[in-house]
């Protein structure tokens, strides 16, 4: 079963990589990050520019590349059953649940992808434009380099299961209509209201997407030399909100893609 | 000759519409069956179940002894198929589509023989986009032969073609039935296509079997059909609608059309000499499937 989930992921890539709208999202990104030293400057004045980072990344990926996520995921299974191609695919010896499970791969893949790009691009123009020395207090060393490029990427990693959560979430309504233009909207507006309402009712702790801001509080406190933030234990419910958030839409998804019949 | 597939009353309901009634089935390996019915009848409904991409809502589907739905992956790898208004990756070429499902199957693939098959070598650059739709008929042919399938499951595969490639396609399938021993299971709305290309014929309607014979057998029938030149017509149509073994007798000019409830015309022709009719000439009408058809349709 895993050899066909690897083979058929394997396939979907190969086909994304000639699509010319996978490439959108990553150059989007790239032109937001370059824009923004407009907006938040960066200067070489021996002042590290851990702030950047921390200012651009979360907007980047949480913002601007979880709405690009929610989008890519919702028309991945349901492209295929508009134009029929899942017919094609499932008339393969390849069983329903391994054809969401490479769609799924897929996703985690732009996932990671945008996430490279975010960082690369914030990164190299930070090198290029700026400072990264290490944090100081009052000409004490508090955090060296070393460890914010750690930091930062514990942070990302952090961050990467409530994105795939996103990617589950999307997925789901991606099985649920036919429709790619539907499933967009159903999963981008169902994700707005979420945030909406989350905070006034009280219900962000249970929202995995909560979890994909948490860990760049912390960051963010680290560069303005604030020793006290934690990455845990919020990191711990993280996990777990994202791993439930992440089963139940693949089994709602499952449970509707095996009874559904594949028809034009 | 061994079963290659099985189907125990398989049924299939849409809502309150009843698709499929509790169709009982047996094809046997190498055979080249043919599903026919009017548009709506389940032709295709069938077919999507012996593929799994429709779900059955009772029943069962056997292939090569297997069941369909726990052993999906073995099965598959054993059929090709061609659905109808068949999709591909649009934005890929020809060959690039071939290549990539190639990859799916477990076995080396000989791409070259497939495209060759589907009459699509001079076109493996072509982008999928710009074909036109007997070029992506042709395309799904090659799909579902890539595997050298031991069973071809194929939903209307001449549909779109022009005459020249339905008869190529036709032969490259009897062919392959002849030489290859695949088992070829297709619906179609060409009658004289399955009439030409299929063993054994099934014909559905409104969801129900209506009869499945072997195409001989169907069209044997056509003996029943004789056209009787004789002297006396009028007179020798009235004697013979007063016999049980004839179902009608109509008489046209210096001749008589005589549909037999068996088909015997030895019998019609010695009865006819028996009462004195002087017989120029005797000659079993020939009959299509078409004209099989639509009487079983219309009783």
């Amino acid at each position: 079963m895993i050899r066909r989930i690897l083979n058929a992921y394997s396939i979907e890539l190969a086909s994304a990589f000639r699509m010319k709208s996978t490439y959108l999202g990553p150059v989007l990104m790239v032109i937001i990050i370059l824009l923004t030293p407009f907006a938040y400057p960066i200067q070489e004045d021996a002042d590290s520019d851990y702030d950047f980072l921390a200012y651009v990344l979360p907007l980047a990926i949480n913002v601007f590349g979880l709405f690009m996520v929610l989008i890519y995921s919702a028309t991945l299974i349901s492209t295929d059953l508009h134009n029929g191609s899942i017919r094609m695919t499932l008339t393969q010896p390849l069983r329903r649940r391994e054809y969401w499970a490479a769609k799924f791969l897929h996703g985690i893949s732009y996932v990671m992808a945008l996430n490279l790009v975010a960082l690369g691009t914030a990164f190299g123009l930070v090198k290029l434009l700026g400072d990264l020395s290490g944090v100081y207090f009052a000409d004490e060393l508090l955090y060296s380099d070393r460890e914010m490029i750690q930091l930062l990427l514990t942070t990302i990693g952090l961050t990467l299961l409530p994105q795939f959560a996103v990617v589950s979430y999307a997925l789901f309504f991606s099985t649920a209509t036919r429709n790619p233009t539907t499933a967009i909207v159903l999963s981008v507006g169902g994700w707005l209201g979420l945030e909406a309402m989350k905070f006034p009712l009280q219900i962000s702790e249970y929202i995995y997407s909560s979890y994909a801001e948490a860990p760049w509080t912390v960051f963010s406190d680290r560069c303005s030399a604030f020793t006290e933030s934690s990455f845990y234990p919020q990191a711990y419910y993280g996990v777990g909100v994202s791993m439930i958030y992440m089963l139940v839409f693949a089994s709602v998804s499952l449970f509707i893609l095996s009874r559904r019949n594949l028809v034009v | 000759m061994p079963t290659c597939i099985h189907l125990k009353q398989l049924r299939k309901t849409f809502g309150p519409t009843v698709a499929v009634n509790d169709l009982t089935l047996d094809i046997e390996q190498g055979e080249v069956f043919g599903l026919l019915g009017p548009n709506g009848a389940g032709k295709s409904t069938t077919l999507h179940m012996l593929t799994g991409l429709v779900r059955p809502t009772r029943g069962a589907v056997q292939i090569f002894g297997q069941d369909l739905r726990s052993q999906f992956v073995s099965i598959a790898q054993r059929m090709g198929v061609l659905v109808e208004r068949p999709s591909f990756y649009e934005h890929l070429t020809v060959g690039k589509n071939l290549s990539l499902a190639a990859r799916y199957s477990p076995k080396v693939v000989n791409i070259r023989r497939a495209t060759e098959l589907a009459g699509l070598s001079h076109m493996v650059d072509e982008r999928v986009s710009t074909l036109s739709h007997g070029t992506r008929q042709r395309l799904g042919l090659a799909l579902a032969l890539l595997t050298e399938p031991e069973l071809l499951i194929l939903d209307e595969p001449t549909s779109g073609l022009d005459v020249e490639h339905t008869q190529e396609i036709l032969r490259t399938l009897r062919h392959l039935a002849n030489h290859a021993g695949v088992t070829i299971v297709l619906s179609s709305h060409m009658m004289h296509e399955v009439e030409s290309l299929c063993d054994r014929v099934a014909i559905i309607n409104k969801g129900n079997l209506v009869t499945c014979d072997s195409t001989e057998v169907l069209l044997s029938y056509d003996k029943s059909l004789m056209e009787v030149h004789l002297d006396a017509p009028e007179a020798a149509a009235k004697r013979l609608m007063e016999e049980t073994w004839v179902e009608s007798a109509e008489a046209k000019s210096g001749k008589v059309i005589v549909l037999l409830a068996e088909p015997n015309p030895h019998q019609l022709i010695s009865f006819l000499v028996a009462n004195g009719y002087q017989i120029s000439g005797a000659i079993p009408r020939q009959r299509t499937l078409q004209d099989y058809f639509l009487k079983v349709l219309n009783s």
